[in-house]
């Protein structure tokens, strides 16, 4: 038998073959099912996300009281945090996939994106502000650990949808990482790391 | 997803959120009882495990239910539901290679949806010859064999020209005689 009859007689049994399960029909069910698992996803990702930046922030704090004699001047603070977010800019952009990359490759260049804004946070974290801006650099540094967070959370919807960047719960995700991206933007503006303002974070951008 | 990219602050603009869903219900239902089936086979033979196959029917017509207040041509639901469905075996599949990095994940259990229809040893062959061939040339045949659909109605369905679809079917039918003389 050649190729094409094989096919076509596969193609016969499958026609008659596939039955549907009983709750096939039932479109208001999976819709519930499908938006339940959205919120579930997004919430345990972003539960996840603020207990990684929490444990951050308390290891960084212990670590400030005990040296604070060492802290710099602002001048000398702003160079290095715009050096180390220079660093990681050039770093995400370096292992972006080139061109229309697979999910595969989408996958693989967000992780390394995480890990580079993880390393870069944690790296001005060791940095010692001014004592008078302490505060100012902590709110800072926490804005941009929850815009990790918010842009984890998006990567973690749109596994969840996947991939349906048309998906209701993929808006609302990547609205509020964006949201989230641009008061971080703003805190480091203000402070004057402009480098750290344009940070890159891994958001899947709609199509 | 058609892409990915990466966002500053600069660049990430807030989406629009999606509105409130106009329910077609009547319409839906009886879109449903015609073509589901159809499609959920079409499906079918191109993921292999007929759970996964149901929900990407189900969200192709959910699909379709939000996209229905803004169709032009609502004639062309069939055809929306088909390219929708492609879209989403598309996804699914290209999600398993990212699944399946991970070792907690399910692995795909393509035997038992075959078990499931007792296919013979010769068939089976023939569904694995053509799980191996690329994407677009699995997607041809089986709009043409499964679907019985015409040359121009898989042009239109995956948006390539007529001229595509043949050479996709030649390149196809080729591969899979290929494919069954490797493994007889």
């Amino acid at each position: 038998m050649i190729a094409e009859e094989r096919l076509r007689d596969l193609m016969a049994a499958c026609r008659e073959a596939v039955v549907p399960s009983p709750g096939f029909d039932d479109l208001g069910r999976r819709a519930r099912r499908k938006e339940r698992q959205r919120w579930v996803r997004a919430i345990a990702a972003a539960a996840a996300a603020v207990a990684v930046a929490g444990a951050t922030v308390a290891v960084v704090e212990r670590g400030a009281s005990t040296t604070a004699a060492s802290t710099q001047a602002r001048h000398e603070f702003i160079a290095q945090a715009n050096q180390i977010c220079d660093a990681a800019i050039q770093q995400i952009k370096a292992d972006a996939p080139p061109g229309l990359p697979t999910l595969q490759q989408i996958d693989v260049a967000a992780q390394r994106a995480s890990a580079t804004d993880q390393a870069a946070i944690a790296a001005l974290h060791a940095l010692q502000p001014p004592s008078s801006d302490r505060t100012t650099v902590a709110a800072m540094l926490a804005e941009f650990e929850k815009s990790l967070g918010a842009s984890l959370v998006v990567i973690a919807v749109q596994d969840a949808v996947n991939g349906d960047t048309n998906a209701a719960a993929f808006d609302a995700a990547l609205t509020t990482a964006s949201k989230q991206i641009a008061t971080a933007a703003q805190h480091a503006s203000g402070y004057g790391v402009d480098r750290c303002a344009a940070m890159i974070y891994p958001i899947f951008e709609r199509p | 997803m058609r892409g990915g990219g990466w966002a500053t602050s600069e660049d990430v603009a807030g989406p629009d959120l999606i509105g409130p869903v106009y329910v077609a219900e009547d319409e839906l239902d009886v879109l449903f009882r015609r073509h589901s089936r159809a499609l959920l086979g079409m499906v079918w033979v191109m993921l292999g495990d007929l759970g996964v196959a149901e929900e990407v029917v189900q969200d192709a017509f959910l699909s379709l239910q939000r996209a229905w207040p803004t169709m032009r041509d609502q004639s062309r639901a069939l055809g929306y539901l088909r390219a929708t469905s492609l879209n989403l075996v598309r996804a699914r599949l290209r999600h398993r290679l990212v699944v399946l990095r991970h070792p907690l994940a399910r692995p795909l259990d393509t035997a038992s949806a075959e078990d499931a229809v007792m296919l013979s040893e010769d068939r089976r062959e023939v569904w694995a010859a053509l799980r191996r061939l690329p994407e677009r040339q699995r997607e041809c045949l089986v709009l043409r064999y499964f679907a019985e659909m015409t040359e121009q109605d898989i042009a239109s369905t995956l948006r390539i020209s007529p001229n595509s679809v043949r050479t996709h079917l030649r390149r196809g039918m080729a591969g899979l005689e290929a494919g069954l003389e490797v493994r007889p």
